[in-house]
């Protein structure tokens, strides 16, 4: 409790890799909310997805970071230390 | 009759410190054992309050006032205990998500479908006129092809 992420290092400024789930798009599946990738720029799924492309990601790759890629959203969240990250102010 | 509901009420506060003190001693950490407790000092010692209010007349309105004031202050006191705890640290047994436990970093650029991103050089990407209506829907939400569908 109250620990830190240690992963802040991971971001990056990246260019979004697709305005959808990118591989969904390219399987033709139905995804729930985007996640974006804060190292490289990866377009997933969230978890509540089918598919959980987000997630997957960070499995084969261990970027960790990911953001809400959702309008109206502002957070962060890291899968390593399974907590949220909130941009100051 | 009297009594007979005074008994009822007298039984059902002591099921409640029972269970309370069965709870306080089976429970893992600080936070499910004030989940039992906490029904200890409300509804335990309520049903205790209206049995003596029943079962001895003569003090009825000093029980209830009791019972009264206990049943407001016992689920604030519990959540004071409960949050010092988790401010100290004190550990949540099972834990899966710590939803209070949210860094603030100096992070500035939100992320969001369709939007430009500052520090993408696009050379490539045609003009698009900000003040004709007809694009709008484009500069939202992007090519109507790469729209997110529901679901
Ligand atoms: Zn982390
Ligand atoms: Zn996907
Ligand atoms: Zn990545």
């Amino acid at each position: 409790m109250a620990n830190r992420c240690t992963h802040l290092n991971q971001i990056q400024k990246v260019v979004p890799s697709a305005q959808g789930c990118e591989d969904c798009l390219k399987t033709g599946d139905a995804w729930l909310h985007l996640r974006i990738c804060l190292t490289c720029g990866h377009v997933g799924c969230c978890d509540s997805s089918a598919n959980q492309h987000a997630r997957r990601h960070y499995e084969e790759t261990g970027h960790a970071l990911i953001q809400s890629f959702e309008r109206g959203e502002n957070w962060l969240w890291c899968y390593i230390d399974e907590m949220i990250l909130k941009p100051r102010g | 009759m009297l009594q007979l509901i005074g008994v009822f009420f007298l039984v059902f506060g002591v099921f409640f410190c029972v269970m309370g003190v069965i709870g306080n001693i089976r429970l893992p950490d600080i936070f499910t054992r004030l989940h039992a407790t906490s029904k200890v000092s409300s509804m335990g010692i309520l049903g205790l309050m209206v049995a003596s209010a029943l079962l001895v007349p003569d003090s009825a309105s000093k029980a209830i006032a009791l019972g009264v004031l206990v049943l407001f202050s016992a689920p604030v006191a519990s959540q004071a205990i409960a949050r010092s705890a988790y401010r100290d640290g004190c550990a949540m047994v099972g834990l899966a998500q710590d939803d209070l436990a949210v860094q603030y970093i100096d992070f500035s650029y939100n992320y969001t479908i369709g939007e430009e991103v500052p520090w993408q050089a696009s050379p490539d990407e045609p003009e698009i006129d900000p003040d004709d209506p007809a694009n709008v829907d484009e500069q939202l939400f992007g090519a109507p092809d790469e729209e997110p569908r529901d679901g």
